[in-house]
């Protein structure tokens, strides 16, 4: 497991970003370990999605059964490890905890659940944790598309009821969201990679550089495999759909995030305009143009416009500033993440929805370019003055007043920028799944399944993950990855 | 201000508090340091034909993160030669007058307890105290707790020390016997001017898992050691009272086991000591500790209306009787406030478990015949009283909730989680309200 920290490149820009809750000591662990009521029917376990039973591993911790805690985490949480860093625990287990009543400070599961099990990923006394001993082999096979968290603890499952899995990753590393999507000061993408590549050790068949619908047939997948399980994610950023927003300077939240976290020739300075009088060639325009990490616009209400604009704070940008087209309280994101954003310097203004992407020159109808907001980004800056010359520059961008999202007419002004970041939401994988026979989708793009048992339209097709809840937690990924697998499971018996 | 100044059979001390005879007051720069902080009186670390000590001599017993809740030790008496120590009491002695000075001594022959309680006396103390306690090493050699288990060899040695003593003699009682009283009358009976128990507990405090050795070990090897500390002080309290409840015994008593705090003093005063000792506390926090103790003590006696530490001697001890003595007729039932519940449930988990099923979840149904609680004599906000009722004892939780942005911080929600009692099972046998994390959340109730 160890070489797979190789396979990342360092110079990475999440590098330099620090948990922002600190790994316990033994001493400290068995501290906060023992502040936990070890309560009857406990509501931090009937609060966590995968079910885990918070007050039964606590206890263990209080004993010095480390050993013993991990196990009872990974049985119900293949991915225990970096949700005890990612989850919000505030909105799930912690905040159910009812020491709050006391009243006195919650614990601090998380930060337990991490204690209990990092020390285990990615090792052989870990492996053991998660292999499943005595199982008969079944001969049956089932196909993953894409290496998420939802896959992954699919296949976890699967694997120790017996049967083959196969995930195909379109991509190169398996991990999914887990690895390119979590917001650096929670989850570095090097333990992401080693958690998952332990994961898949325990005896789950991965093959990377395969896109299914492309490399490999649906009917093919349908053919050979005893059943089918759908953890694609969303895919791509949404589009703003306004005029002026193919260009320079306009990037996808989720693509720039993945940028910081595993491109090491990535330059955030690059993302922002320059001044025009720093334009000159070499050295010094990239000195000059640090001055230029100024004014970010962040358009979108949920975590992930949360995350980058506390990021872009991070690094040093001045003038992070959200948009929202609803009001604070209709904001789908966590409140504590807003408020630490808050701490780090981020703006945010509600009710304000942008009508137009305001360009220096060619300030026109050029906006409805093909391909994603980021591609179109990407060669704004890598070809210099050539694409800039049709487009131009970005200035800002025209917003208005929102009244119930809608941009409220005569309301219009200008709002100044050197960069925009699209949050609003992925595109979804329709190309894909309109190969799947059997497979609907709803308004939203998200994969139509049966609640109890994660299956599709399809009933060999079984799907869970982003794909299905719109873009939910780690943790609910690999709660519904379980719950599919259980499915899958009762239906190969 | 209460008076804290005692009269301990004619051993004057400024306050109750006194150093047991232990590595705190193993040389006169110790027990210097000690009075300068405040202490009210000395034992000296026990004087005997001087000894060779092992290493290591000490293992503690942990509770969660409290560290040495209890003290195990196999050190023996003092290891320094008998005239060192006589003289640096002679320079303490003349240093603090006003303090209590006692010499605890532990020899083999009548001529050598002899020789010894006259250079005692030589060397200004105020007091002896014979050590027929030591439950390690020295009992192999027929001292310490060999004696203090042998009433008849305990009567004689206080015979032979008083044949010459000028000064008040203690007898140090070792809790490793049956019948605390009958060692305590025996050393009454042959003129002791005191008794000062306990002496710590033979234990074992534990097994190195990794080594699989005992706790202490020595090269490898262990021996059960005298146990002290928090742990030991239900067992000291006990004895205390037993000697203090017996009519034979009209001699003052020098408490000691665990007193901790001030308020371990108290309860330790109350039960019959006039003056307590403490040890493994200073082992563990210093001599520091003083301060809050007399200051602690102070404060209780003028909040209590007692004007003197004396006063409070003995006021509990009477409370004390035998369990045949006790009034059948009395009943008290838990009640649970359902305002301050937090839902946590650990009450139904250990009285299904480990008491007596009286305590049921909301929803559960209360058997025909059976008596449910009266919750508006503890809550007015209770939405119903009947146990069938989902809601019971729901109240507004916003008040108490600081953080109550809407995904950020759910707010737990106990209301529907509060158990009740079925008072027609409780016992009234205190244990919920033993568990029970929330301060008053459980209450005993009398039932007239």
């Amino acid at each position: 497991m160890r070489n797979s920290r190789s396979k990342l490149s360092t110079g990475r820009i999440e590098q330099g970003f620090q948990s922002s809750k600190l790994p316990y000591s033994d001493g400290q662990a068995r501290g906060e370990a023992q502040r936990c009521l070890y309560c009857h029917d406990a509501p931090c376990t009937k609060a966590c999605p995968a079910g885990v039973d918070v007050p039964g591993f606590i206890r263990k911790i209080t004993t010095g059964n480390i050993k013993g805690a991990a196990r009872t985490i990974f049985r119900a949480n293949v991915l225990g490890y970096s949700c005890g860093c990612v989850c919000p625990v505030e909105a799930l287990c912690v905040g159910a905890c009812l020491l709050k009543l006391a009243p006195a400070p919650p614990v601090e599961i998380g930060r337990l659940q991490r204690y209990a099990t990092e020390r285990f990923v990615g090792t052989p006394a870990g492996a053991y944790l998660l292999l499943a001993t005595g199982v008969k082999r079944t001969g049956r096979k089932v196909a993953l598309v894409g290496a998420g968290p939802a896959s992954l603890a699919c296949a976890s499952h699967l694997v120790s009821c017996g049967h083959e899995a196969v995930i195909f990753e379109k991509r190169d590393l398996p991990g999914g969201l887990n690895l390119y999507g979590i917001a650096p000061d929670k989850l570095h993408a090097d333990d992401a990679l080693r958690e998952a590549e332990w994961v898949l050790a325990s005896g789950v068949e991965l093959r990377t550089g395969v896109e299914v619908g492309k490399d490999v047939s649906c009917e093919r997948l349908l053919e050979e495999y005893d059943a089918v399980f759908l953890g694609v994610g969303l895919g791509r950023d949404s589009r703003l759909g306004i005029p002026g927003e193919d260009g320079p300077g306009v990037h996808g939240a989720v693509e720039t995030i993945e940028k910081l976290k595993l491109d090491p020739a990535f330059r955030l300075e690059g993302l922002f305009r320059a001044s025009s009088s720093t334009c000159g060639p070499g050295g010094a325009a990239e000195a000059m143009q640090i001055c230029d990490m100024a004014g970010a616009v962040v358009i979108g209400g949920g975590n992930t416009a949360t995350d980058i604009a506390r990021e872009l704070a991070c690094l040093g940008v001045r003038g992070v500033t959200i948009l929202y087209r609803r009001t604070e309280k209709e904001r789908p994101g966590y409140a504590h993440e807003l408020r630490a954003a808050r701490l780090a310097g981020v703006r945010f203004v509600e009710n304000t929805v942008p009508v137009r992407v305001l360009r220096e020159r060619g300030d026109a109808a050029v906006g409805d370019g093909r391909g994603a907001v980021g591609m179109a980004g990407d060669a704004g800056r890598e070809s210099g003055g050539t694409v800039a010359e049709k487009v131009g520059p970005l200035k800002g961008l025209l917003v208005a007043n929102a009244e119930k999202a809608k941009p409220v007419a005569g309301t219009e002004c200008e709002f100044p920028a050197r960069a925009v970041f699209v949050a609003i939401g992925q595109a979804g994988m329709p190309e894909l799944l309109s190969r799947l026979p059997g497979v609907e989708s709803d308004s939203s793009g998200c994969v139509r399944i049966d609640e109890k048992t994660g299956r599709t339209g399809n009933p060999r097709i079984f799907a869970g993950g982003d794909c299905v809840n719109g873009g939910r937690e780690v943790v609910n990924a690999v709660a519904e990855g379980k719950r599919a697998a259980l499915a899958i499971d009762e239906m190969l018996r | 201000m209460a008076e804290l100044s005692i009269d301990f059979a004619g051993i004057r001390s400024p306050n109750p508090f006194w150093l047991a005879s232990g590595p705190p007051t193993n040389t006169g720069a110790q027990v210097v340091r000690a009075f300068e902080m405040g202490w009210g009186g000395a034992v000296w670390k026990t004087i005997g034909e001087p000894v060779v000590n092992v290493s290591s001599r000490l293992g503690g017993l942990d509770e969660g993160e409290r560290k040495m809740v209890g003290l195990t030790n196999i050190e023996l008496i003092s290891d320094r030669p008998i005239e060192t120590n006589f003289r640096e009491i002679e320079e303490v002695k003349k240093r603090f007058p006003d303090r209590a000075v006692i010499a605890s001594l532990m020899f083999g022959s009548r001529e050598q307890w002899q020789a010894m309680v006259r250079r005692s006396e030589d060397a200004g103390a105020d007091g002896l105290e014979l050590n027929f306690g030591c439950p390690h090493g020295m009992c192999e050699r027929g001292m310490g707790s060999a004696v203090g288990q042998e009433p008849g060899v305990l009567r004689e040695i206080t015979l032979w020390v008083k044949e010459v003593a000028k000064i008040p003699v203690l007898v140090k009682l070792t809790p490793n016997i049956t019948d605390i009283v009958e060692p305590a009358v025996a050393a009454v009976e042959a003129g002791a001017d005191g008794l000062v128990l306990i002496n710590t507990v033979r234990s074992l405090v534990g097994v190195d898992l990794d080594r699989l050795v005992p706790i202490p070990s020595v090269a490898g090897r262990g021996s059960p050691g005298g146990y002290s500390g928090p742990a030991v002080k239900p067992i000291a309290l006990r004895m205390v009272c037993d000697l203090a409840r017996d009519e034979r015994i009209k001699v003052p008593i020098s408490g000691l086991g665990g007193v901790t705090t001030w308020r371990d003093a108290a309860e330790f005063i109350a039960l019959g000591s006039t003056s307590v000792q403490v040890c493994t506390a200073v082992m563990h926090h210093g001599y520091r500790i003083i301060e809050d103790m007399i200051d602690g003590l102070s404060n209780y006696l003028d909040d209590k209306g007692v004007s003197s530490v004396q006063d409070l001697v003995g006021r509990a001890a009477g409370c004390v009787t035998d369990w045949g003595e006790l009034d059948l007729n009395y009943k008290v039932r838990a009640d649970i406030d359902p305002d301050t519940c937090i839902g946590c449930q650990l009450c139904y988990v250990s009285c299904r478990d480990g008491g007596h099923g009286a305590i049921h979840l909301p929803g559960e149904p209360l058997p025909s015949g059976h008596v449910a609680p009266h919750y508006s004599t503890v809550s007015e906000k209770a939405d119903s009283p009947g146990p069938d009722s989902g809601s019971r004892g729901k109240r507004d939780r916003g008040t108490r909730q600081t953080d109550s942005e809407k995904s950020a911080s759910p707010a737990p929600d106990s209301s529907l989680r509060v158990p009740w009692v079925d008072q027609t099972e409780c016992v009234g046998c205190n244990l919920c309200s033993l568990i029970c994390p929330v301060p008053g959340c459980v209450r005993m109730v009398e039932i007239q």
